[in-house]
């Protein structure tokens, strides 16, 4: 105090004291910088592999699934933007790009990722934010067990809207052997699958299904990612004097794999689930030698009308991107990604919030009480109580099989059909020429 | 024919001229700069000189520029720019710790990814199967041990070995470290890895913190040692390991000596990036091409420098994630790795190094010193 009063204050001592004024805003300013401001748009963030066919489809899709809301008016009123990331399929690229999406751009809700390993890699981070993340991708039963059955209050803002995770894929792989069994009188099962998370329940509980349906079990083996060659394993499965083989491929090289088959016609027929060949492209990357194989995937490969907003999606899917590159077809993340959006709309304005930071409750309960009809079927999360707590449910027709993860094969000409269930089926299930 | 070699060495001779006037005017500029900064030079010299090396005031700016940028990056950063540099720390702490034991006695590991990863496994491995809630005061110091017991197994069968065999022996040390991962997935968690690893916190600004302090530390600690004696032997077994041992020094002592400083950081390295992400899989903690990685960040610096590594895991990450982020990943790769490329063939010592000595020179020009 002793300087106050009426000195005047010394040119130097003014500089230094308005710059480090200056420096204090600025960094001030900054410190909020770090995390985006909120406003009155509602965001969507989308992870996926964007490179990859799937991730492409998905991304597709879902921006489709925007325009349709934003055309009726957004979600609650608000208008919708969707922000798509890709993950690069890797556990370092997904956790960089959803923190961005939360703490940059403030997205209200996440939609997506393929590769279980991304999907579990991101979930405590998610969680702790709260933002909603409904999976679409990942089929993984852990990414609900380990965590929501763990602690079901830190991860109840994580939902999977699609597809069935894969503890019941294997219980429908099961009733899809004694399809084929009826249709050709194959006893005799291999099982081959990816060394991959989500194909854990088809090496565990497949086996079981199947056996406990009176068929044998004679061969089961797991293939490494990076597996180009397939020619031992198929050796195997021939050893074995299996009927069929249910393999289960998202990494691995799925066109390796069939054309081995295909060209040294293998006695026995390729069933179960391939990625990669879900694509319309897969038939020219394959020269055809995917003709017989089947594979499961929400949607039906958008060949038949599982409800009546499945050919309206893939139809506009079809205009929208008839001349870009491949898929053709929006494939099983695309149809889950599609019904994600729509799902969280109906559910949020039901609820009349989608505040999550202050009323997740609300949202969570309106979540699972939501029974909506997407493109790939009638859609219903289980409860906190169930052993799948937040996780989509299966349907299941007249004869109690499931329903909403169909089976479709390539068949002559390149035409994908629907074969099973019967209900939703295109065209009879064919066994290889060659058996 | 003659007429293109004279347009092509005429065209050399002008590249030739400009550089030699830019090279000029940035020496002007330097020599003006130095005399303002020599005096904070001086003080550092006086007190820290012997320990770390003396600067000019050139290089005085750069060193406490960057520390200064370094520490108030969250307040000028955009969210991804800080979000690239708290990865680019725990980069900085590999490619450091790789240098000190390769970049120093020239044997080259191929195989450093094995020991963050060690490090990064037994954090998880702790937590996964013997107690979650064990806590990280348990966690951290266990696992700094087994980078550094993994280090030592390594080291102790390469310590007679010499040339490309010693670093064959480091590359397949990490081959099949990765290939134990599957047939144990009961405790390491095979292809997915293990989840539910405590975060140090999700607070952007804090957390690049937590990763900053103990780069910061270990690059002093490395430069101390580096400065020293151990880093003049270490030196001198690259130049002349015979010479070393014919001088009474025991140059497989010092080797082992290198595996230890280099372990430690390492692990170090490997909890920091396993709380970072809270999981460990064998694609993001142990493949080779991670080791790759430490070496190209290490030659875009500067091997056998400490901070010129530090300054290439910057450049690298920053190029990798931030500058080059919107492009597909092949396109990414390709670019970086041309850049290494050109940084061996026309800045071998690095670029952060030939910086350096820049500097030494303008410095000296202004000969205030």
């Amino acid at each position: 105090m002793k300087n106050a009063g009426n000195k005047t204050v010394k040119r130097r001592t003014f500089l230094g004291a308005a710059g480090a004024g200056t420096v204090t805003t600025a960094l001030a300013g900054c410190l909020g910088g770090i995390s985006g401001e909120d406003d009155d748009i509602f965001r969507i963030g989308h992870l996926a592999p964007t490179r990859s066919q799937m991730g492409l489809g998905a991304e597709r899709s879902i921006e489709i699934a925007v325009d349709e809301v934003n055309d009726d008016g957004g979600i609650l009123d608000q208008e919708v933007e969707l922000l798509s990331e890709n993950t690069e399929g890797q556990v370092d690229e997904g956790t960089a790009v959803v923190e961005s999406l939360i703490q940059e751009d403030n997205v209200d809700l996440l939609v997506g990722t393929f590769v279980s390993e991304v999907t579990q890699g991101i979930m405590d981070f998610v969680a702790d934010r709260n933002v909603p993340f409904i999976i679409t991708g990942s089929a993984d039963p852990d990414s609900i067990t380990e965590f929501h059955g763990r602690d079901y209050e830190e991860y109840k803002n994580v939902f999977r809207t699609g597809p069935i995770n894969s503890d019941l894929q294997a219980e429908a792989m099961g009733q899809y052997a004694e399809f084929l069994s009826d249709e050709h009188g194959w006893e005799d099962f291999a099982i081959l699958a990816d060394d991959a998370a989500w194909t854990g329940p088809f090496i565990e509980r497949l086996p079981d299904e199947i056996e406990d349906l009176g068929f044998n079990v004679v061969h089961a083996d797991t293939m490494g990612i990076e597996t180009d060659d397939f020619t031992q394993y198929l050796d195997d499965v021939d050893s074995a004097d299996a009927d069929a083989v249910f393999r289960f491929i998202a990494h691995a090289d799925s066109a390796a794999f069939v054309s081995t088959w295909q060209s040294n016609e293998y006695p026995f027929a390729v069933e179960g689930i391939n990625v990669p060949g879900m694509s319309p492209a897969f038939w020219d990357a394959t020269e055809g030698a995917c003709l017989y194989e089947t594979t499961s995937q929400s949607g039906a490969g958008g060949v038949t009308e599982l409800t009546d907003r499945t050919m309206p999606f893939v139809e506009e899917y079809e205009d929208r991107y008839a001349d870009e590159d491949p898929p053709s077809k929006p494939m099983y993340m695309g149809f889950n990604s599609y019904d994600a959006v729509h799902f969280y709309r109906e559910a949020v304005e039901s609820a009349g919030t989608a505040d999550y930071e202050n009323e997740l409750d609300g949202i969570v309960d309106a979540m699972l009480s939501t029974e909506h009809t997407g493109a790939t079927g009638e859609m219903v999360l289980y409860d906190e109580d169930s052993e799948y707590p937040n996780d989509v449910q299966e349907t299941r027709d007249e004869d109690d099989y499931i329903s909403n993860f169909p089976m479709t094969q390539w068949q002559e000409g390149g035409e994908v059909e629907c074969v099973f269930p019967e209900a939703d089926a295109t065209a009879d299930h064919v066994a290889p020429e060659w058996l | 024919m003659s007429s293109e070699t004279d347009r092509s060495t005429g065209s050399t001779r002008a590249l030739g001229d400009t550089w030699r006037s830019v090279d000029d005017g940035l020496r002007t500029v330097g020599s003006r700069i130095n005399p303002v900064f020599q005096p904070l030079a001086d003080g550092y010299n006086r007190l820290f000189g012997a320990y770390f090396g003396e600067m000019n005031g050139l290089q005085f700016l750069l060193i406490f520029g960057s520390l200064l940028g370094l520490l108030t990056a969250p307040f000028w950063g955009t969210f991804s720019l800080v979000q690239t540099m708290t990865i680019a720390c725990i980069w900085a702490v590999f490619a450091m710790s790789w240098d000190i034991q390769s970049g120093y006695t020239g044997y080259i590991s191929f195989g450093h990814s094995v020991l963050s990863g060690a490090a990064a496994y037994a954090t998880a491995m702790l937590v996964y199967n013997v107690d979650p809630e064990m806590s990280m005061a348990v966690t951290i110091p266990l696992s700094i041990l087994a980078a550094l017991v993994v280090g030592l197994l390594i080291a102790l069968p390469t310590l007679r070995l010499s040339g490309p065999y010693f670093s064959l022996i480091t590359f397949v040390a990490v081959l099949i470290f990765y290939r134990l991962i599957r047939p144990f997935s009961e405790y390491t968690g095979g292809e997915t890895g293990i989840q539910g690893v405590e975060v140090f916190t999700y607070d952007p600004l804090v957390r690049y913190y937590y990763m900053l302090i103990p780069m910061l530390v270990v690059a002093v600690a490395l430069t101390f040692v580096a400065r020293s004696n151990i880093g003049l032997v270490l030196m001198a077994i690259r130049e002349n390991e015979s010479a070393v041992n014919a001088a009474g020094l025991d140059a497989t002592k010092f080797k082992l000596w290198s595996f230890v400083l280099s372990s430690i950081p390492m692990g170090i390295g490997g909890v920091l990036l396993v709380h970072y992400y809270g999981s460990v899989d064998p694609t993001t903690f142990v493949v080779v091409d991670n080791s790759i990685e430490m070496i190209a960040m290490a030659v875009l610096g500067g091997m056998s420098s400490i901070l010129g590594p530090l300054g290439g895991a910057f450049l690298f990450v920053v190029l990798e994630d931030f500058l080059l982020e919107g492009l597909p990943a092949s396109a990414r790769w390709t670019i970086l790795w041309v850049i290494i490329l050109l940084v061996l063939v026309f800045a071998r010592d690095g670029l952060f190094r030939k910086l350096w000595h820049k500097l030494d020179s303008y410095g000296h020009r202004g000969e205030n010193r």
